[in-house]
């Protein structure tokens, strides 16, 4: 495990619960006859409370990693954590629980939901949940969220009516609203530019360190690196020490 | 609401096009239904109605054996008709008249040439009120047959022309082909006793007949009972006696009833009883109307079952979004069969109300039917309540049906390759 960090966070790290732990994790995809090592073992640990930057070429496994963190995808081979649970023998129910729960997802192309308006995608995971809270009361944290990633004046809008920036914002608070373990963003300024980037990026490091909420940051965008306090770099399905 | 039937009720609207695309079919497909099974009904009731009232009675009452032998030799089957036994029958409730008949077969000759006719010889007086359009329509310069008739006959127009006859020998549409032959008003019945006597007797054709049937204006004879009883050495004797009741609804009732009251030495038939033909024909074309209405249901089926496949597949993105912030399969399940059902039942509601329309427009304005200048040839489609609920239902459950295997594809997906989806 190399990575880039102050003494500060180092000491952070150690006090602290391991929110992810990774060991000799492999993912293997089959085309046809030949076979793709996406994952050829990786080994990485993520602390509570941490914000970690993962970069890497194209094709390098960020995706596949952050998908089998986030549950969304199995390991061909290998141990993962998650939140000291092993969650590789559950079923897809179990896995959608743990994703609802545990887990908020930022992707590059936002990924809302065209029909529902900005407050109806955020407050969405929390109303798919067999017993969920009070709607009103739900309103109530959906506003304040919002506010927090600045849609206060779009709450009304659906996707198409709002900028790249806007949705990514609609996509952060959806992935803040259920207050998880651990929030995964793949490339979430890919698709914005420069300036919008950086804000969208302030956004979240303000998030991670008012709420301490632990943040899995895959880019390919080296200046994020300057950014973060820790920096994981990854190349052809390995993490490269420094 | 819940959430799921907003995001399904939205994209049902998000889809206006395809929506109403599928809604339509549904319609179409129900309201289609409708019509025919509205039209089929109507032609079921004309062909009752024009048998009870035309040519059979609704019920017919023969000494037993008399239909198991009718094909060898009807005629031993007579039976005295008196008085006492129509009052017998007509003192039964639910029955409006009764009249004798003598049904038989025999020979028709205009001096030069032959022809094997089937005589119905009737109680002229009586048999208006047992089939109140006993003789069906008849050709322009006939007359029908009156109670003190005697000797005068009516012909099927077929026959009529065959023989060259008309009524009063005038030259009708049906023998102007050869102004040559003027036709003749007069013909030669000859027929045989159940002992097997010959015997024939002269009669003057009155009016010609006619009928949906071809066979009918080939063969049929009418005449009076009078002129059949001596001809076939039957006085004071008939074969059937034919029955009308007031209402055909409580037709097994009255046949019931009756049976009762005449005893095992006659038999109580009812009209299909008598005329299994025309039941099955009837009973067959029932099952052709099913069967078509059976195959639109499964078209709407696929119809309904491509567009919301080609939901999933458009919306495979979505899926995969709604899968990673931790939906379960069944609540996708649930947003697409909701798509379904919901389009259902509009469509079906739509469908309800368009097919119910054009059977009403219908039952007003009339479909003519049969061959040309029979008034009485007019249906008016009707569709019963029950019928229409059921096919209401069936087209939802339809719908239903149809979402059930998309809905399924859509919560099948892993959710990576969903979310790879462009
Ligand atoms: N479903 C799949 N089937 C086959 N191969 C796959 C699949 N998904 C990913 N791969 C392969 O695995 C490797 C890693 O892909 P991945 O998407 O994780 O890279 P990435 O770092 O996210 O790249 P990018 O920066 O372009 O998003 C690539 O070689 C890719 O072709
Ligand atoms: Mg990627």
């Amino acid at each position: 495990m190399t990575s880039m960090e102050s003494t500060e966070q180092r000491e952070i790290r150690q006090d602290r619960k391991n929110i992810i732990e990774i060991r000799d994790l492999k993912k293997i995809y089959h085309l046809g006859k030949t076979t793709v090592e996406a994952l050829r073992g990786v080994d990485l640990s993520v602390a509570e409370g941490e914000f970690t930057v993962v970069l890497g070429p194209s094709g390098s496994g960020k995706t596949t990693l952050l998908n089998i963190i986030g549950c969304l995808d199995r390991a061909t081979s290998g141990r993962y954590l998650l939140d000291g649970v092993d969650v590789s023998n559950r079923d897809f129910n179990d896995l959608a629980e743990v994703r609802n729960y545990k887990i908020g997802f930022i992707f590059q192309n936002f990924n809302l939901i065209p029909v529902l308006n900005v407050i109806e995608n955020i407050e969405f995971p929390c109303l798919v949940r067999e017993k969920h809270e009070d709607r009103a009361k739900l309103r109530e944290r959906v506003r304040s969220v919002c506010a927090e990633v600045g849609l206060e004046r779009f709450i009304h809008h659906k996707p198409d009516e709002l900028s790249g920036g806007q949705r990514q914002r609609v996509a952060i608070a959806r992935a803040l609203i259920t207050q998880p373990r651990l929030v995964l963003a793949d490339e979430p300024t890919a698709n914005l530019d420069s300036k919008t980037s950086d804000q969208i990026l302030e956004l979240m490091l303000n998030l991670n360190r008012e709420h301490a909420t632990t943040f899995l940051f895959a880019t390919h965008d080296p200046r994020v690196m300057e950014l973060a306090r820790r920096t994981v770099r990854i190349k052809d399905g390995t993490v490269v020490p420094d | 609401m819940n959430i799921l039937f907003q995001v399904a009720i939205r994209n049902v609207f998000r889809n206006r096009r395809r929506s109403l695309f599928t809604l339509s079919a549904i319609a179409v497909g129900l309201a289609v239904v409708l019509v025919i099974t509205g039209v089929s009904n109507a032609f079921y009731r004309f062909s009752i109605e024009n048998a009870v009232n035309v040519k059979i009675g609704a019920l017919q009452i023969h000494k037993t054996g008399y239909l198991s032998n009718v094909s060898s030799n009807p005629l031993e089957f007579n039976f005295e008709y008196s008085e006492a036994l129509l009052t017998k029958i007509e003192n039964v409730t639910g029955v409006k008249a009764a009249g004798g008949r003598i049904i038989f077969r025999g020979l028709v000759s205009n001096g030069r040439n032959q022809a094997l006719f089937f005589g119905s010889a009737v109680d002229v007086a009586r048999e208006k009120l047992v089939c109140p359009r006993w003789l069906g329509s008849l050709t322009d310069g006939s007359r029908p047959l009156e109670p003190n008739d005697i000797g005068q006959v009516m012909v099927g127009q077929e026959l009529a022309r065959s023989l060259n006859v008309a009524p009063n020998g005038q030259l009708t549409e049906a023998s102007d082909s050869d102004p040559n032959r003027v036709p003749g008003e007069f013909l030669n019945l000859s027929g045989a006793s159940p002992q097997g006597r010959q015997n024939a007797v002269d009669v003057q054709v009155k009016g010609l007949t006619r009928s949906l049937l071809p066979l009918e204006e080939k063969r049929s004879v009418t005449l009076p009972l009078s002129v059949a009883q001596s001809l076939l050495g039957l006085e004071g004797k008939v074969t059937e006696i034919a029955v009308a009741i007031d209402d055909l609804d409580r037709l097994a009732v009255v046949q019931q009833n009756l049976q009762k009251v005449l005893g095992p030495e006659f038999e109580v038939s009812s009209w299909s009883e008598v005329q299994p033909f025309l039941r099955d024909v009837l009973f067959r074309q029932k099952i052709m109307i099913s069967i078509v209405s059976v195959i639109l249901f499964i078209l709407v089926l696929f119809v309904i079952a491509n567009t919301m496949t080609m939901a999933v597949f458009e919306r495979t993105r979505e899926i995969g979004t709604m899968l990673s912030v931790g939906i379960k399969r069944r609540q996708i399940q649930t947003i697409f069969f909701a798509e379904s059902v919901f389009v259902g039942v509009v469509g079906a509601f739509a469908g309800t109300l368009l097919g119910i329309f054009i059977v009403v427009v219908l039952s007003f304005v009339g479909i003519p039917f049969g061959s040309e200048g029979y008034s009485e040839g007019m249906l008016y489609p009707f569709v019963e309540i029950v019928f229409t609920l059921s096919a209401f239902t069936v087209a939802v459950f339809c719908a239903a049906l149809a979402g059930i295997f998309p809905a399924r594809r859509a919560s099948n997906m892993n959710p990576v390759d969903a979310l790879r989806a462009s």
